[in-house]
């Protein structure tokens, strides 16, 4: 069987989708995805310059790239808020900005917390925030948040990441309650070890017996950054009209195990 | 029934579009249980729609051959019979494959039942977990033959919001739909070194047949206040369609041991 993901190529023609941490990793994958079935976009990032190299190679036009600081909800919200007052409503936004952090409870301290909350907590709260507002989305609009296997699942020196991750999910299913009666959903993904440069820095940083068990703990092996932006896809696009308030598991049964 | 229908749906800034191509299953060869009606045959017609072959079990040959009539395009075949316990329904399995293994089983078969414990018999046990929960565990025991599923193929199977969220009266169907999600963790991690991915749907309230005969039975009162917890609404036959197709399309090739709420909001609040 030769791969076909199967969508449409212009299932999302005409919609205007956001696009946070897309300079690399996921969010790029995302992005270049998205592009590739019509949409238009609106990517963030803090490194500028990057952003703009990805902006540059995407198919389709219109797309626009914003230097935007994730690590407050206020600064986050007003950004978004001034991108739709230059482009126009959104009708799905994707957010996966966000850090990682390796480092024992017994050495966290608050701006270990800030570091890894920033970006990965408050930013989403801007975010989703600014996009409740009348005129900053179209009804029937989507937004995804990347979250994490590390939600559910506890791993040594990784707490301050798997709260926030577990806190962003708790986000999205009170903010799919408050956004349901204008039919936009929200929806986040939990994923397991996927191949991006956030995940080699974790790899390169763990002794070989770490390595060993977290291998065991993916059945499927590691992820692509594409098995993601499949299910991004999905969830920003009309195939999930009655999905919302959820957490979904793309993770080759790590969170299962 | 038109106390039942959705909630008004605001003006949208775009018309809906399909999200799949008509190809994205093509030549794909799906084994469908529960395929002579709701979200069986809703499901069925979807897939054949998107290129797939399907064969099609239920216990009741001429309601699948009107199944079989509604498909899109040919060489769909039916195999009926009833999954009455494991060993049954592995035999049922295993003999469909025997043109070609399939590359994809979706397994919606299953009985509503609303009945509190105090009354709840063996009898009544036995109709709810028969087909859904040990139907399950035949397709299970047969699928691990890659000349029933072959290697990289895909097993949905439809729960229930109920096997998470408890409503009295549901207690035999609350743990047959609990019992297929454990099942689906566990057989993902037994099918990955085949590559074989193994997801459920976690269906909330849909509108289809067997839903309004249950309804028409229950209190207004319980009506109104089910309704109450889909934010979205309840579901059309149509809701699980594209989320079957994605599970069983390469869209989700890393997605197993996995349950994919599809749910109107249900289960988030």
């Amino acid at each position: 069987m030769t791969a076909n993901t199967g969508f449409a190529s212009d299932c999302l023609a005409g919609r205007h989708i956001l696009v946070t941490g897309a300079s690399s990793g996921i969010g790029q994958a995302a992005a270049e995805h998205l592009a590739a079935h019509g949409a238009r976009l609106s990517l963030v990032a803090r490194n500028v310059e990057r952003l703009e190299a990805v902006r540059a190679a995407l198919p389709g036009e219109g797309h626009s790239a914003h230097s935007v600081d994730l690590e407050g909800a206020d600064s986050a919200a007003d950004a978004v808020a001034g991108i739709v007052k230059d482009r126009g409503a959104f009708d799905g936004a994707f957010y996966s900005a966000g850090a990682t952090l390796v480092l024992p409870i017994r050495l966290l301290k608050d701006k270990h917390l800030d570091e890894v909350f920033g970006a990965g907590v408050y930013g989403a709260f801007g975010v989703v925030r600014a996009l409740s507002k009348k005129g900053a989305m179209n009804d029937g609009g989507s937004i995804v948040v990347m979250s994490s296997a590390a939600a559910l699942r506890g791993r040594p020196a990784l707490a301050a990441y798997c709260a926030a991750k577990a806190a962003v999910d708790a986000m999205v299913r009170c903010a799919a309650l408050e956004l349901a009666p204008r039919k936009i959903r929200v929806n986040s993904i939990r994923a397991a070890a996927v191949e991006t440069p956030l995940h080699h820095d974790y790899m390169a940083s763990i002794g070989p017996e770490a390595t060993r068990d977290y291998d065991e703990r993916h059945p499927l092996g590691y992820g692509q950054p594409a098995d993601v932006a499949n299910a991004v896809l999905f969830l920003l696009s009309d195939a999930s009209p009655w999905v919302s308030g959820t957490n979904w598991a793309v993770d080759g049964a790590a969170a299962a195990k | 029934m038109a106390l039942l229908g959705s909630r008004a749906v605001p003006e949208r800034a775009h018309l809906p579009r399909p999200v799949f191509r008509d190809d994205c299953l093509d030549g794909r060869r799906v084994f469908v249980t529960g395929a002579s009606s709701g979200i069986g045959r809703a499901v069925a017609v979807a897939l054949s729609r998107r290129g797939a072959r399907l064969v099609l079990n239920g216990r009741d040959a001429a309601r699948l051959e009107e199944t079989r009539a509604a498909l899109a395009g040919d060489g769909h075949a039916i195999a009926p019979g009833v999954l009455a316990n494991a060993d049954t329904s592995a035999a049922i399995v295993k003999d469909a494959a025997r043109d070609g293994a399939f590359d994809g089983i979706f397994h919606a078969a299953g009985f509503f039942q609303v009945l509190p414990a105090k009354i709840t018999r063996q009898s009544h046990l036995d109709a709810v977990f028969n087909a859904s929960v040990f139907g399950a565990y035949g397709i299970a025991r047969a699928a691990s033959a890659k000349a029933v599923l072959t290697n990289g193929g895909s097993i949905v199977l439809m729960s229930s919001i109920a096997g998470e969220h408890g409503s009295a009266g549901l207690t035999a169907y609350a743990g047959a739909k609990a019992a297929v999600l454990g099942l689906t963790r566990a057989l993902a991690q037994e099918l990955a070194p085949r590559l074989v991915r193994v997801n459920a749907i976690m269906a909330s309230t849909i509108e289809t047949e067997m839903h309004e005969r249950t309804m028409e039975n229950a209190q207004m009162d319980y009506v109104a206040m089910n309704l109450a917890r889909h934010p979205l609404g309840f579901g059309k036959p149509a809701a699980i369609d594209d989320a079957a197709t994605f599970l069983l399309s390469d869209a989700s090739s890393w997605m197993t041991g996995a349950t994919m709420a599809v749910d109107g909001g249900y289960s988030a609040g």
